[in-house]
């Protein structure tokens, strides 16, 4: 599987996105987060 | 490219999510991130389990680990140590989420030409990350709880 740079970016953007959602969920329940 | 994006991006979460008050404790995650990412990146490209890109030159591997360990592995260390959970099935989920994240930047690193595997795959690093993590639990849990269990 090859991909182009803004395929890319649009990926890794969506990656963040969800691992942010964990990160903020996880700080809710363990007090850990801003 | 890639490796850039990687690095912003790990910075750009970092600075979203870490508690400044706690960063004398979680720091230590990060170092030991980094430090272990470091050594294992280095003996993945001694060993040709897999190469980085980023000029094509020949320093491409130095830059590249310096990026990696000073970018996700310190930022997402601080950030592990920061959400230790002593809820043994949240804790588990943790793992399984910063492995399987690692997993799914590094397959579109490959996938973007950032690295190319030699004698590596995909589950190897998934077992990796997955053992990195399950360590840093405990180590974190001693560093950041004070708890000494053997």
């Amino acid at each position: 599987m090859k991909i182009n740079q803004l395929e890319f970016l649009i990926l890794i953007s969506l990656v963040g996105a969800a691992f942010s959602a964990w990160l903020r969920y996880t700080g809710r329940k363990t007090g850990g987060s801003r | 490219m890639p490796w850039i994006v990687v690095f912003i991006y790990s910075w750009l979460i970092f600075l979203l999510f870490v508690d400044r008050r706690r960063i004398r404790q979680t720091v230590w995650g990060g170092l030991a991130a980094a430090v272990t990412g470091t050594l294992v990146d280095w003996a993945g490209h001694q060993l040709h389990f897999y190469h980085f890109f980023f000029f094509n030159g020949v320093t491409d591997e130095f830059i590249v680990t310096i990026l990696h360990a000073t970018g996700p592995m310190f930022t997402m260390g601080t950030l592990f140590f920061q959400l230790l959970s002593l809820d043994r099935r949240l804790q588990a989920a943790n793992v399984a989420v910063f492995s399987l994240s690692y997993l799914a930047v590094e397959v579109l690193i490959v996938a973007s030409g950032g690295a190319r595997y030699g004698n590596w795959h995909y589950l190897a690093s998934l077992a990796v990350n997955l053992m990195v993590f399950s360590s840093f639990s405990y180590l974190g849990e001693v560093i950041v709880f004070r708890k000494f269990r053997i």
